[in-house]
């Protein structure tokens, strides 16, 4: 076995992160400075301002020097670890900050999503395949293509609607109940509060997070009912399968391990669909309030507050990059047929 | 009762496919004694897999086994419960199939797929099952210690040693082994075929299909041939292929190359018949040399002369010659 040469792949995936992320913040870069205005504009707005004095305040962010300067001066504290601080409203505040209360938020956000539609897609997939060409099989296949093509905000706000208007019954944004003090140790609230001991804590973030990881989890599932059921008709027809019914092995064994066999190629998508999670997580943190990341960078937009967008998105990116490569090697290291 | 380990009686499985029903088996009745070699012989397409498949109970939709009796040790396989009629397969009734290269999990070492049946059938715990693995693959030639191999680290042969050590490995009274070296060389198929030889010699009765007369002859005790889901001639291997009645069966001796004189390859000619509507009378007679009008019109019945049976209306005259 190529065991050996596991190290060498883990190094040359992560080395690959590299340039990946220096694109993605080339192109942010770019972006920002093409919308019109800039942050100190955005602040002042259209109070009247003696433009010596805007020519000061621009001054003072860095904003007067040359493009090519502001992106190598970002980009060399990045590699500092150095996220800049905010260039408007507050003004001054080290991006980091920010990030360590938000991102835990949307990393919550993305964990219950995320287990919304892995679970929602096996389950499903795995019927549809037992029950290949029925009724069941039918409807779990138009599951998944509704699923697949719903609109986030529009199916948030349906069950928005449902659950928070008409029954009542699930709050319909935030993370907690603004009255309960919850003391954050990691910043995922359901892990603190059982860390604390919390119980009205506890309830009270896992109300908040089922409507929207259950609108990500939906969404996103869609994809993996297809590919579950596909791979698990599959893997059902193919011989060792009759071989294992051959042998005498109970059934419920026979279709574990077809469901071993159907999941490998999922394990790729979930790679994939984590980084697909970023977009995910913005539009249902807007629909859902929810002070993550994605909606950070939604406010921040407004403010031309490129320092804090730049350095969102950098770490999100980092972030999911290095989670696709923990999948990849999670499959390299279930798959005993793949050489590095 | 006859001292039969397995009798076919009377079989009929079709396939309801969208474009017709496909007669695979047709009314076969065949039977296995303890500890015999039975070969079933007929080229691609003539129902061997399906006849087979339904003895383990292994045809799914589109097929059914539309009617018949299938006795192992006198009890009705077809009739039994799914949780009874497990604890035969496996156990009592062992199967190596076609392609090697696909009959393993790709996912699972070798060493679990085999330890699986000791756990599964006898309650053993893991450890004494690795063991017990360990045993029969080096029983069917392979080294012990290729126990933590995963199946793709294996040849084509080697994987269908292993399938065979799962199939042999609670010492089955029957093993039925469908066209098991046909994906193999030659080589490699004569290693196979000799260790199945190995396991009648300890006593278990080996149903063995093949499209190849020759393959089967050399190790035998007797050959079913099947034509178009009909069995056609049944016998001793020695009056098979020295006192060969059915002109398919000739046919089929015929067609295999020699190996020392010039190659004289005189395969039958024509294709077997498409079995969603399968010629009437003699389902052979398209491609027989001396078929005539009764052949064209009636079915023939399987007669037999002593142990030596044949479905042909020319058999007399055959016999006679
Ligand atoms: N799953 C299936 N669906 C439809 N027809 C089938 C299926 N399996 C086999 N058949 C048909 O049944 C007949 C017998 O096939 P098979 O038992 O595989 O023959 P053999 O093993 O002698 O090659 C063939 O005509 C084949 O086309
Ligand atoms: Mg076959």
């Amino acid at each position: 076995m190529g065991k050996k040469g596991l190290g060498y792949y883990i190094v040359v995936r992560a080395l690959m992160i590299i340039p990946t992320i220096l694109i993605l913040y080339t192109i942010v870069f770019i972006l920002l400075r093409i919308l019109p205005g800039n942050p100190i504009l955005a602040v002042v707005g259209t109070r009247n301002i003696p433009p010596e004095q805007l020519k000061h305040l621009e001054h003072l962010a860095g904003l007067d020097k040359p493009l090519i300067v502001q992106y190598f001066d970002y980009l060399w504290n990045v590699l500092h670890g150095n996220f800049g601080v905010t260039l408007a409203s507050p003004m001054g505040v080290p991006v980091i900050n920010y990030i360590a209360t938000r991102f835990p938020a949307t990393l919550e956000l993305a964990i219950w999503g995320f287990s919304f539609s892995v679970i929602i897609g096996l389950v499903t997939g795995m019927i549809a395949a037992l029950r290949k060409g029925g009724k069941i099989d039918t409807g779990m296949r138009l599951y998944s293509i509704i699923a697949y093509t719903l609109f986030i905000p529009w199916f948030g706000m349906i069950l928005q609607y449902v659950f928070g208007v008409v029954l009542g019954v699930l709050p319909t944004g935030g993370r907690i109940d603004p009255r309960i003090n919850l003391h954050t140790i990691t910043g995922l609230y359901v892990l603190d509060s059982i860390l604390t001991g919390n119980i009205p804590a506890l309830i009270s973030s896992i109300k908040h997070l089922i409507l929207p990881s259950l609108t990500l989890g939906i969404v996103l599932s869609g994809a993996y009912t297809r590919l579950v059921r596909n791979n698990m008709v599959d893997v059902l027809s193919m011989d060792f399968i009759r071989s294992y019914k051959a042998r005498g092995i109970p059934g419920y064994k026979i279709t574990w391990y077809a469901l071993k066999n159907a999941f490998i190629p999922v394990i790729t998508l979930m790679g994939l669909q984590f980084a697909i999670l970023l977009g995910g997580a913005i539009l249902t943190e807007t629909t859902f309030s929810w002070p993550g990341m994605g909606t950070f960078i939604v406010d921040r937009i407004e403010y031309r507050d490129y320092n804090s967008i730049q350095g969102a998105i950098i770490f999100f990116a980092f972030f999911v990059a290095v989670i696709s490569l923990i999948v990849d090697v999670i499959y390299a290291l279930l798959d005993p047929r793949i050489k590095y | 009762m006859s001292g039969n380990l397995l009798e076919i009686k009377d079989l009929v499985v079709k396939y309801y496919t969208l474009s017709g029903i496909v007669r695979a088996v047709d009314h076969v009745s065949l039977s296995i004694r303890p500890g015999e070699w039975l070969s079933v012989v007929g080229e691609s397409g003539c129902g061997k897999s399906t006849m087979a498949y339904s003895i383990v109970r292994l045809i799914s939709p589109p097929g059914r086994i539309v009617g018949g009796q299938i006795l192992f040790n006198g009890r009705d396989l077809l009739s039994m419960k799914p949780k009874e009629f497990r604890k035969i397969l496996g156990r009592e009734i062992g199967v190596v199939f076609q392609d090697p290269m696909t009959s393993l999990d790709p996912l699972r070492r070798i060493g679990d797929q085999i330890a699986e049946v000791y756990i599964t059938h006898l309650g053993m715990k893991k450890k004494e099952a690795l063991e017990k693995a360990g045993e029969v693959l080096e029983r069917v030639g392979i080294p012990r210690d290729k126990i933590n191999a995963y199946p793709h680290q294996m040849s084509g042969g080697q994987r269908q040693r292993v399938a065979i050590a799962i199939a042999v490995a609670l010492k089955p009274k029957l093993l039925i082994a469908d066209e098991p070296t046909t994906a193999l060389d030659v080589i490699v198929q004569d290693t196979i075929m000799d260790l199945l030889e190995s396991f009648k010699e300890e006593g278990t009765s080996i149903l063995f299909i093949t499209h190849d007369l020759a393959l089967a002859a050399e190790r035998s005790d007797r050959i079913a041939v099947m034509y178009a889901g009909k069995l056609v001639e049944e016998g001793p291997v020695e009056e098979i292929v020295e006192n060969t009645l059915h002109p398919y069966t000739q046919g089929l001796l015929r067609s295999v190359p020699d190996l020392w004189g010039p190659k004289k390859i005189e395969s039958i000619p024509g294709y077997p018949p498409d079995l969603r509507s399968p010629p009437p009378g003699c389902r052979f007679h398209p491609r027989c040399k001396i078929a005539d009008d009764t052949c064209r019109r009636q079915e023939p019945v399987l007669n037999c002369v002593g142990e030596h049976c044949i479905a042909c209306h020319k058999a007399g005259e055959l016999l006679k010659r």
